[in-house]
């Protein structure tokens, strides 16, 4: 991301829309930080986690097309991330829980861009099972600023034998 | 920071929030590049030791 330029969070949106357009993917959802964005106050991130179902589900999942049609579009590549006007995404293959998040990911509008985005259950019960202390963090604001469907949560963690950390 | 006004800054616009967060990288950057002059300032030989024209011929 350059000096001047804000988070080009629209372009990526647009970009993972238009690899839903070519086949290339199933779906996909604004995870990760940026996620939890939506819904609690804003804090510093440094990268963008697209999760995307693959519509290949061998071993590479589709990964090397994804690049090569986002490098087709100017997008560089830096260790494991992608990048785009200098801000780092992270395209990441959704399997069980993740997945499940996709399929259930809310509808939303950036900057007149249509994008789906995880709900807080799924981005509670994710950072539940990943388990560090940015993950508890993120656990307790949404917990504390987010409306939450407690029913769902529940469920989700019941069905993936996850535990909440204690307050 | 107090609940109520996280409670104000949580309800803006993802679009608001989203511009926040890039002012929030910006202003870490600009606090790490601030820092690494000072720490060159006040240690110069730390930046001559790591500098090619310090190396032994």
């Amino acid at each position: 991301m350059s000096e001047e330029s804000s988070i080009p969070l629209a372009d990526v949106l647009r970009a993972a829309n238009e690899l839903v357009s070519a086949g290339l993917i199933e779906d996909y959802a604004l995870g990760g930080a940026l996620a939890a964005i939506y819904y609690v106050e804003p804090f510093t991130t440094y990268d963008a986690d697209i999760i995307f179902v693959t519509k290949d589900k061998t071993l590479s999942a589709g990964i090397p097309a994804i690049y090569s049609h986002l490098q087709s579009k100017g997008w560089r590549v830096e260790r494991e991330h992608l990048l785009v006007n200098d801000f780092p995404v992270q395209f990441l293959a959704a399997s069980g829980l993740t997945e499940e998040a996709v399929r259930d990911a809310k509808p939303i509008e950036y900057e007149g861009v249509p994008a789906r985005i995880f709900r807080p259950e799924y981005i509670i019960a994710i950072a539940a099972s990943v388990g560090r202390h940015k993950d508890l963090a993120r656990i307790e604001q949404l917990l504390e600023h987010a409306k939450i469907d407690k029913t769902l949560l529940d469920d989700i963690l019941q069905r993936y034998k996850l535990k909440l950390p204690k307050p | 920071m107090k609940s109520e006004m996280r409670d104000v800054l949580a309800r803006q616009s993802f679009e608001d929030k989203i511009r926040k967060v890039s002012q929030l990288i910006q202003l870490s950057r600009k606090m790490k590049a601030q820092r690494a002059r000072e720490d060159a300032r006040n240690d110069p030989q730390s930046i001559a030791a790591t500098s090619p024209k310090s190396s032994k011929k």
